[in-house]
């Protein structure tokens, strides 16, 4: 082992210790999924399972861009994907003929096209997930700034395609995606009525959305984490350091980048199916370019390519986004109102934050935190384990502790 | 076809002149300025009083040189105000990030963009604000069975004759001999003598400062201006800008008037249908260049050397 | 030669108008050091980015063990069995040394995406193989790099970086290595200590195709030279043959030169 290193901060500790590692993420699994049984706060239990879909979303772009260093600004079309693939695939949009057939499994007919659930999530990720390839194959000699725009393009075509293939349509298409009228009525999962487990997905009881999100993450972290501590997710770390030195290395650049755009495509999938379900509707206009740059935000303060990193800053941003902000606000609109009264300097602030507009000013926040994050720490608020070596040098203990236990066989690993 | 033609030319002046802060800045540093078209927009809304202060509204009539004064006073105080942004921006933003690595600066151009853009939004409003209803005088020309408005005669003028001033000192001055040699090889330029971030400074200078009197053009054509109007325009111009060959000054002219002509031509087909599917073209052309031809029409295939 | 591990056919290679290289014919036996020298642009880095895949020939076989593989793209070639250096050192800055080794023994690893995902025991026993045969191959090249397993790769010293470049090209068993000036930017004795490492690996039984500027190195190792200028073969032989050629030494030094001796 390497002599004895001068200073320790905290996660440097965190980072030695498996043991403890482990033992914490047991805890925080039993209480995400103790919460809502002991909370009756119904609000935050709504709010937690729309944070769920935010961190799925931040999972998937975190291999395009965390791992694979491919900056995708057009994220939120694949999300766009996954969310319409389920709405046609799950209501009575694709409504044809005059009767039914119903099996277990599916039914089509005149009542629409009602795929069960739980067949959904792997067809909602396998079609994200060929949409992924397709977006992909375009940009695969494509630099970092190129990349980026070309993948924005995509992001800005998808929703501009969704709502044009409405009723009514220019291109004399019969109506698909119903357009600016939305897809309403999407399929909830059906019920679960297993050993201690009761799911009612059709009321308005957040919990059995909240659990099966809590399962689909916990499963897609397992597999992110396997995926990252493999070949490939070697492969994608050495196109993102040296394409030219990675493929004489004899890794086909071609087939990673793809992977790596469908894997993160799936997981976005993931994410539309369940929003869509949740939701009950889905609209053009939820995946616009901003929602790209939101889950954007989410990855980079959270620390690009660290999988716990994402997961903190999509949770982060998805409360910020739904609750705290308004909270803020109302709360600095009625310290203004308060200090109002008051004459002179104060009473002008004080009517200045009356109105301000906190909630609005979303974007703006969200720009200095990329503006910011990139300044003060581009590793972001949890680094990725590799880059935590470039700010830290005095980090080389706790990596060669990881990496016996990484290169230690052992099933199970975290 | 023919008036499309002239609309397509009018709009594409437009898109040229941002164009060219675009082509500019990636051919110094090789960065996607997302923050471009949100200084655009900001020149917008400079100019508006100006134009309103400078030219009678209460006439319904307005004379050519109050037309003249008023848009040759919008035009610099919005390039003045938009080149001064565009320096600060590099400043603070970029310039920190110049040897990192090709993400951080992208990144943080998004960032800037949000910024601005929501600053726009805070400032003026969710809605478009109007320019004032007199700014020049229209008058028609008919030109063989062609009619051509002075306002679009004025846009496509003032475009070229921008174009024509950048092409001649980027080729022709010392400094923009300065910029070349920046553009093609940093260190070597520093080496030279050239004060490279003197010269960048310029450059963004010089490119805010067209967009900002672009906008002035920006509100003769269409007569208003809303906070996000810069960044889907940007968007276009930025593909303008890749079409023609990025970092190439005649290129973004020559792609600008292209993507002019091509929206036009768009918007005017299929009854109004046209109108929901131009940006979608425009987005497909992007991506094709891009993956076909990344040097564009005009660019030059540079190669990385192993 | 009929048996040769890499014949090379009238290789030629052209960027616009200018051939950079025009018409090269060489060949490398197995087991052999052979050395590629000639002046500065003369054409010798472009033929290896030839015959790594990186361009495609303008025209001329290039062909491994009489397979041919002119116009591959560089995984392939890998693949089939060269491996190479870069003159400008290219490393995976933010991965240790261990992973860089591991990323060259990559296609002689197998395994899909569900295999990576669910770890079979067969994937997991792969990989522990795997980083034996590097720290194997770590140890043999140099203790120090070793004991540097897990430090950054762009942590070490510069002649670590060139060796740990070297152990990410051999790990993969190749037929053929490659290296593109190895020991610029070394000072003597580090060249030297690195010349000692390339004898070691050839006796080993590794066939090396080597670019060097550096003569002493050159003569040291090589059972053979040959020479390019402008793209052209203008010598080969044994390096004392080639020292004193004189069209070697007209290219190096200038007409001049040779006029006034």
């Amino acid at each position: 082992m390497a002599t004895a290193v001068p200073v320790r901060n905290p996660l440097q500790v965190w980072r030695e210790n498996a043991v403890a590692r482990r033992l914490f993420v047991l805890v925080v699994v039993i209480a995400a999924f103790l919460y809502p049984i002991l909370s009756t706060d119904v609000v935050t239990i709504y709010t937690a399972t729309l944070a769920e879909v935010y961190v799925l979303l931040a999972l998937g772009l975190n291999i395009v861009v965390g791992f694979a260093g491919l900056l995708d600004l057009g994220y939120a079309a694949f999300f766009a994907i996954g969310a319409y693939v389920t709405a046609m695939l799950a209501s009575s949009r694709l409504s044809f003929g005059h009767s039914n057939v119903s099996t277990f499994l599916f039914s089509i007919g005149s009542n629409g096209v009602h795929i069960n659930f739980f067949l959904l999530i792997p067809l909602a990720a396998v079609i994200a997930a060929f949409f992924g390839i397709l977006f992909g194959a375009p940009t695969l000699r494509l630099r970092g700034d190129y990349l980026a725009i070309v993948t924005l393009g995509f992001g800005e075509i998808v929703p501009k395609v969704i709502e044009n293939l409405g009723p009514g349509n220019s291109l004399g298409l019969p109506n698909i995606t119903n357009g600016v009228n939305n897809i309403t009525g999407i399929d909830s999962p059906p019920n679960v009525n297993f050993w201690f487990i009761h799911l009612n997905f059709s009321g308005l009881d957040p919990r059995p959305w909240y659990f099966l999100g809590l399962v689909i993450i916990i499963i897609s972290v397992a597999i992110i984490y396997r995926l990252r501590n493999s070949r490939l997710g070697r492969s994608w770390v050495a196109i993102r350091e040296d394409e030219i030195a990675a493929s004489h290395a004899g890794i086909n650049i071609t087939g990673t980048r793809l992977t790596a755009f469908a894997l993160g495509a799936a997981f976005s999938g993931f994410g539309g199916l369940l929003n869509a379900s949740h939701l009950g509707s889905v609209s053009y206009d939820q995946f616009l370019f901003q929602v790209s740059v939101t889950i954007l935000v989410m990855v980079i303060l959270g620390g690009i390519g660290s999988i716990p990193g994402v997961m903190v800053g999509g949770a982060f941003i998805a409360f910020l986004n739904e609750s705290w902000l308004a909270w803020v606000g109302t709360k600095v609109n009625d310290l203004g109102t308060a200090l109002h009264p008051a004459g002179g300097v104060i009473g002008t602030i004080g009517a200045w934050l009356a109105t301000l507009p906190v909630e609005s000013a979303k974007p703006m926040i969200f720009g200095f935190m990329l503006v910011g994050v990139m300044l003060l720490r581009p590793q972001g608020l949890i680094p990725e384990r590799r880059r935590a070596l470039e700010f830290h040098p005095e980090t080389q203990h706790e990596l060669e502790e990881e990496q016996e236990e990484l290169y230690t066989v052992r099933t199970g690993e975290i | 076809m023919a008036d499309i033609i002239i609309a397509g030319l009018a709009l594409g002046a437009l898109y040229a002149i941002v164009a060219l802060g675009y082509t500019m800045v990636y051919g110094i540093i090789e960065l996607i300025n997302f923050a471009h078209g949100d200084v655009f927009t900001l020149g917008g809304f400079i100019a508006i009083p100006i134009l309103g202060r400078l030219i009678n509204q209460n006439s319904f009539t307005v004379s050519t040189t109050e037309s003249i004064i008023g848009i040759g006073v919008a035009m610099i105080v919005a390039a003045i105000v938009c080149a001064a942004v565009g320096v600060f921006i590099e400043l603070v933003a970029y310039r920190p990030l110049r040897n990192a690595p090709k993400l951080a600066p992208l990144i943080t151009a998004i960032g800037v963009s949000l910024i601005l853009e929501n600053a726009m939004y805070q400032w003026q409003g969710g809605l478009p604000v109007y320019a004032p209803n007199n700014i020049v005088q229209t008058s028609n020309y008919t030109f063989l069975g062609v009619t051509i408005t002075n306002i679009q005669i004025l846009v496509i003028v003032i475009a070229v004759l921008m174009m024509l001033g950048l092409d001649f000192f980027v080729n022709q001055t010392r400094l923009g001999k300065a910029m070349r040699a920046v553009a093609q090889d940093r260190e070597a330029a520093s080496m030279m003598g050239i004060n490279v971030n003197r010269i960048i400074s310029i450059t963004f200078l010089i490119g805010s400062g067209l967009a900002g009197a672009g906008a002035v053009i920006y509100l003769i054509l269409e007569g208003s201006v809303g906070y996000n109007s810069g960044f889907t325009l940007g968007l276009f111009a930025f593909t303008a800008a890749v079409l023609g060959g990025i970092g190439n000054i005649r290129g973004a002219m020559m792609g600008g008037f292209l993507i002019g002509l091509i929206t036009a031509y768009v918007q005017s087909l299929g009854n109004g249908g046209g109108t929901e599917w131009y940006d979608v073209v425009v987005f497909a052309i992007l991506v094709l260049i891009l993956v076909f031809r990344p040097a564009g029409l005009l660019g030059t295939n540079t190669t990385e050397k192993v | 030669m009929a048996d040769a591990l890499l014949q090379v056919e009238d290789l030629t290679r052209r960027f616009g108008g200018l051939a950079a290289v025009d018409g090269f014919d060489f060949h490398v036996n197995q087991g052999e050091i052979v050395s590629l020298i000639g002046p500065n642009g003369a054409g010798k880095t472009t033929v290896f980015n030839v015959i790594s895949g990186i361009y495609p020939p303008t025209s001329g076989r290039i062909l491994l063990n009489g397979k041919s593989i002119g116009g591959l793209k560089p995984d392939r070639i890998q693949r089939q069995g060269i491996s190479r250096t870069f003159q400008t050192l290219r490393l995976f800055s933010n991965m240790t040394v261990l992973e860089n080794v591991l990323v060259g023994y990559h296609s002689r690893l197998h395994s899909n995406l569900f295999g990576d995902i669910i770890k079979p025991p067969w994937v997991t026993k792969q990989e522990k193989q795997a980083i034996s045969k590097a720290r194997a191959l770590l140890k043999r090249l140099s203790p120090r790099l070793l004991e540097q397993q897990n430090f950054r790769s762009s942590d070490l010293a510069y002649a670590d970086r060139r060796l740990l470049e070297l152990a990410r090209a051999l790990i993969s068993d190749p037929h053929l290595v490659m290296l593109d000036e190895p020991t610029a930017g070394m000072n003597p004795s580090e060249a030297l200590e690195f010349m000692e490492q390339i004898r070691r690996i050839n006796a080993d039984g590794y066939t090396l195709l080597l670019i060097e500027h550096n003569l002493s190195v050159v003569m040291g190792v090589s059972q053979r030279v040959v020479v390019l200028d402008y793209g052209k073969k203008i010598a080969e032989g044994t390096p004392p043959e080639v020292q004193h050629n004189e069209r070697v030494i007209e290219a190096y030094l200038g007409r001049r030169a040779t006029a006034a001796s």
